[in-house]
């Protein structure tokens, strides 16, 4: 049947088809252009969390702008004239860029305590480092020992000062967020109208073409601060950091991966296969068939809109691993039954191997697709969206392969191998020897691995810090070090207390009505909102956050009434002072200190901290928690709620659903390979040995990040997926053709044997390929890529080698084919 | 010297007399500008000052009520005892924080605006402090407490009661504490 279809189609009307591929390559081609990479933190969060909802509510409720983060550290003084005259041309260059709003520095902060003054004095007279002259001793003293000021924006040695770049609001995004939020909840209760469906598509097309907007601004604005502060590098050393400077770097350094290491994967892929073969149409086809491939995939991606992420940075690495992999396998089929019938035609030859191999590439295809599949079962977006991806890419693959190959040959005439292109390693030979003879040793290294990976597995932390994300070479890990251990730290965590409303009480009738009338009036007045009780819980929160090690900069309404208490004599700022204060403060200045920090109309105050992310101690979900449990002792009223939000938050309950869901999947995944090996091989102790090979080589990954405190992160927690999927090809080609080999004498040994010297060789040039073309992205600028890089090169020398010493034990250990011999003497 | 010294009496029997309602303004005028001349006065100590201008305002203030509306619906639940015993205990703080508050003044001179009769047994006597930069608006409210006797119940400062932010910072400790707890509290500051 299969045979029928080759025959009259891609054999028999070999230009036809490749025209009609071509055509779809092409129409893919167009979308390919559409492709997108967005590395942005919307990417990484998860759609239906609460505490992103949440984290959304308290952005809008308080002042808090976007903002990135120079470091400035000058070789003079950071107070010298010469500094100070450096800062001020910078800032005045900084606040001309289009999308920066303000530029906050030590030139244009209140200075409180220089000298102290009186509060009263203070409201009217608001001096800074740039309109007055104040003492520089004081100053200095200030900006080192004050509450709002120290290990923010000076370092602790005072050779460091941040300028904060406060970008322009962005009050359209939330537009969107929220109208999309309004039809979603709808289509999720069903409730929606056609009319509201429409709407809620052109929401998301119109909110995607915004984004898009936005990053190319963003990208552009961060590339004309560059410019500016390249300028001034002669006077000072300058880091550019934050947040969206996170994102954009990605971007810049997936794009050049990209091309980079795409190409320059190519290029070594091209002088592998050479030393190999050693004949230019086992370069060329290969090649051929994964451009094809890659540009199809590309389209597919643009053409489907799903959008590059970190996460799935490495698609056409992983493309090109799997697609040449297909194609080895049949070169090294065709190679094989080419030299062993040296008569055949071209015909026979290709339909053969094409045959042969339709069946193991088919299922290895469709295991793979069943390993990145279980990435579609976890909750966030780019894995899903690398889960679709690289089902819909290998599918691709094994469909180009299988019309390219023979069509391209039949066209030929047929290729015979030459002396010189007999590559032949030495790995086969050992390894046959190693199973004829040292079993036991196998298997003993084998316990001895899972042990290994238990042990590691035990050990194995799930973190995600973005500073890791990069090379200590980088300009933006130099950037974020310096503002992670001078400035404050990077990644952001709020704490949010509501104070609940207090109930109406009865009234009671008494003569003084009229007046608890007057005083109910106005009793809600901004100005009144400062009570003991709610300043009190929120300086024991801050106090406590203060506390913990890994909490840089804690800011909140606590810091300006412990500065308070400094300018008011050492006494407290008591409700009436910061009523007054309020009333009194003018709103430049109430935006700075006041409005980050209460919403009183949602009766609320946030303490914003930011989490040293450089430091190795950090446990980012044990840590949430300790604060969670023991916020309720430190707050002590059942009158005060409290919640954390932020990216902190969000990053990690991302993480925690992703480790869940793969920890889940994998146990699916097993369970599905599990049945695959059952219809393909149709006995249960050769599925058993199929997934016990497998398993074996996966949890040596597990063991070395656990061993080697490699953390689990959004890039590397997908890495077991990704080696169930290209690692279990090398088991089902194996057990397929032992199969076949075992069929012509019954004899396991010599089927072992026969099958090494043939598709050991495959397996072992496509393991080859792989390892050498994926050591490149150890030179990747992103620490994932290079984990990434490196733990496929194990994971595939992993696999060859379980499928090559621990996979034939087993057989021949257990004969799950029976025992012909046993059972011919017994007759 | 002769019209001084009948100034001066005029002033000391008003301050042994109740305030009547159309005397409210003449008697804060007099009253407010005894406190800044005790405040410029450098020859006198802290302490001396404090219970000079404690003795000028005294009779002037309704302290319990003064109490009682800063407890809110509070104090009907409460004994008579613990009424008086947190009447003291308020007033003493109230004393105190007033004469923290007079750090406010410096230079500054008081300027009267004129006088509001939001309802009708209330009267507002509007007052400016002016300073170099910036002005104080100082509010004192009166209300009738007999037939000719007016007295203090609260006081605005730049729109900020006095009262109010006692009344909320009571309800907010109330939450969560007893009200001995409150009284103690109230002790530690007096």
């Amino acid at each position: 049947m299969t045979k029928k279809i080759f025959d009259l189609t891609v054999i028999k009307h070999p230009f036809k088809t490749v025209f009609i591929l071509l055509l779809g390559v092409i129409f893919l081609g167009y979308y390919s252009t559409k492709l997108e990479i967005d590395a942005s933190s919307e990417t990484l969060l998860l759609d239906n969390d609460k505490d992103l909802q949440f984290a959304r509510k308290v952005s809008k409720l308080y002042y808090n702008p976007d903002f990135l983060l120079i470091t400035y550290s000058p070789k003079e003084d950071l107070l010298s004239e010469e500094s100070l005259k450096t800062l001020k041309k910078l800032s005045d260059e900084l606040v001309k860029l289009e999308n920066i709003d303000s530029v906050t520095s030590i030139l244009n902060v209140p200075l409180l305590q220089s000298p102290v003054q009186k509060l009263s004095k203070l409201v009217d007279n608001v001096r800074t480092l740039e309109k007055s002259n104040p003492n520089k001793e004081l100053v200095k003293k200030e900006f080192l020992e004050s509450e709002i000021y120290k290990n923010a924006l000076v370092s602790a040695d005072f050779k460091t000062t941040a300028l904060v770049l406060n970008l322009k609001e962005n009050k359209e995004y939330f537009n969107f967020i929220d109208k999309r939020k309004e039809l979603l909840d709808k289509k999720r209760a069903n409730t929606i109208s056609k009319e509201e469906l429409i709407k809620l598509n052109q929401i998301q097309i119109d909110f995607k073409k915004f984004r898009d907007i936005q990053r190319a601004e963003n990208s552009q604005t961060i590339s004309e601060i560059r410019d500016i502060i390249s300028k001034y590098q002669n006077e000072a050393s300058l880091f550019l950091g934050g947040v969206n400077m996170i994102a954009d770097d990605i971007i810049t350094f997936v794009k050049n991966d990209l091309v980079i290491y795409g190409s320059t994967l190519i290029l070594l892929l091209i002088f592998i296969l050479w030393i190999i073969f050693k004949q230019s149409i086992w370069i060329t086809l290969p090649l051929l068939i994964c451009i094809l491939s890659v540009v199809s995939t590309a389209g597919a991606l643009g053409f489907f809109a799903w959008e590059v992420t970190v996460i799935s940075s490495n698609f056409i690495a992983l493309q090109l691993i799997i697609t040449i992999s297909i194609v080895l396998h049949l070169i090294v089929r065709y190679r094989e039954l080419s030299s062993k019938y040296k008569h055949a035609s071209q015909y026979k030859l290709v339909i053969n191997t094409i045959l042969s191999k339709l069946n193991p590439s088919f299922f290895a295809i469709i295991t793979t697709i069943a390993g990145f599949g279980s990435l579609v079962l976890s909750g966030i977006q780019p894995v899903k969206n690398l889960g679709w991806m690289m089902s819909t890419g290998i599918a691709i693959s094994l469909l180009i392969a299988f019309i390219v190959f023979p069509a391209i040959l039949i066209l030929l005439k047929r290729v015979n191998s030459t002396k010189e292109s007999n590559f032949k390693l030495n790995t086969i030979s050992i390894s046959t020897y190693l199973v004829e003879n040292h079993g036991k040793k196998i298997i003993l290294g084998s316990i001895l691995v899972v042990i290994f990976s238990l042990t590691g597995t035990t050990k194995l932390i799930v973190e995600n810090s973005f500073i890791n994300y990069f090379k200590e070479s980088t300009q933006i890990y130099k950037g974020m070090k310096v503002i992670d251990e001078n400035l404050g730290g990077t990644t952001p965590l709020d704490v949010v207390l509501t104070f609940k409303e207090e109930k109406q009480k009865k009234k009671q009738e008494s003569g003084f009505d009229s007046f608890e009338d007057e005083f109910a009036i106005d009793s809600n007045d901004k100005q009144y909102w400062f009570t003991k009780d709610k300043l009190d819980a929120i300086t024991r929160v801050h106090d406590y956050l203060e506390t913990i090690d890994e909490i840089g900069k804690v800011q909140s309404l606590a810091t300006l009434t412990k500065v308070g208490k400094l300018l008011n004599e050492d006494k407290e700022l008591d409700s009436f002072t910061l009523a007054l204060l309020y009333n009194k403060l003018p709103p430049e200045y109430k935006k700075i200190i006041l409005s980050p920090y209460i919403n009183i109309e949602n009766n609320q105050a946030r303490i914003t901290t930011r989490i040293i992310d450089s430091n190795p101690e950090l446990r980012r979900d044990e840590l949430l928690k300790k604060i969670n449990s023991e916020l309720p002792k430190v707050i002590n009223s059942s009158n005060i709620e409290f919640r954390l939000s932020n990216l902190m938050v969000l990053y990690n309950n991302m993480l925690q659903s992703l480790f869940d869901s793969q920890i889940k999947t994998l146990g699916f995944v097993v369970v599905i390979l599990f049945i695959m090996f059952l219809i393909l091989f149709r006995s249960v102790l050769i599925a058993t040995i199929a997934i016990l090979v497998n398993i074996v080589p996966i949890s040596i990954i597990f063991g070395i990040m656990g061993w080697l405190n490699i953390p689990l992160d959004i890039m590397t927690i997908t890495i077991a997926a990704i080696s169930i999927g290209i690692g279990v090809d090398d088991t089902i080609h194996y057990i397929h053709r032992f199969h076949e080999e075992y069929k012509k004498d019954h004899n396991y040994l010599e089927a072992m044997k026969r099958s090494h010297e043939s598709i050991g060789y495959a397996m072992t040039y496509t393991s080859l390929v792989v390892i050498v073309g994926f050591s490149i992205l150890v030179l990747s600028n992103l620490i994932p890529t290079i984990y990434f890089g490196l733990l496929t090169v194990i994971v595939m020398a992993t696999m060859l080698s379980s499928a090559l010493l621990l996979l034939p034990k087993l057989l021949i250990l257990l004969k799950p084919y029976g025992d012909k011999k046993m059972r011919t003497l017994k007759i | 010297m002769l019209k001084k010294y009948f100034i001066l009496l005029l002033v000391s029997t008003t301050l042994l007399f109740a305030v009547k309602k159309e005397n409210i303004e003449p008697f804060m005028v007099e009253k407010v500008n005894s406190v800044l001349s005790i405040l410029k006065n450098k020859e006198l100590k802290k302490e001396e000052k404090s219970s000079k201008i404690i003795s000028i305002m005294d009779p002037v203030f309704d302290y319990t009520l003064m109490a009682r509306l800063s407890l809110g619906k509070e104090w009907n639940s409460l004994s008579s005892e613990k009424q008086k015993e947190f009447s003291f205990l308020f007033t003493e703080v109230l004393k105190k924080s007033y004469l923290n508050k007079l750090d406010l003044y410096t230079d500054q001179k008081v300027k009267f605006l004129g006088t509001q009769e939001p309802k009708k047994n209330r009267l507002v006597v509007n007052t400016t402090l002016i300073g170099e930069k910036d002005n104080f608006d100082i509010d004192y409210k009166f209300y009738q407490k007999t037939e000719d006797e007016w007295k203090i119940y609260d006081i605005n400062l730049v729109g900020v009661s006095i009262i109010q932010t006692y009344r909320q910072q009571f309800a907010g400790f109330l939450k969560d504490k007893s009200f001995d707890e409150l009284l103690k509290n109230l002790d530690t500051k007096k």
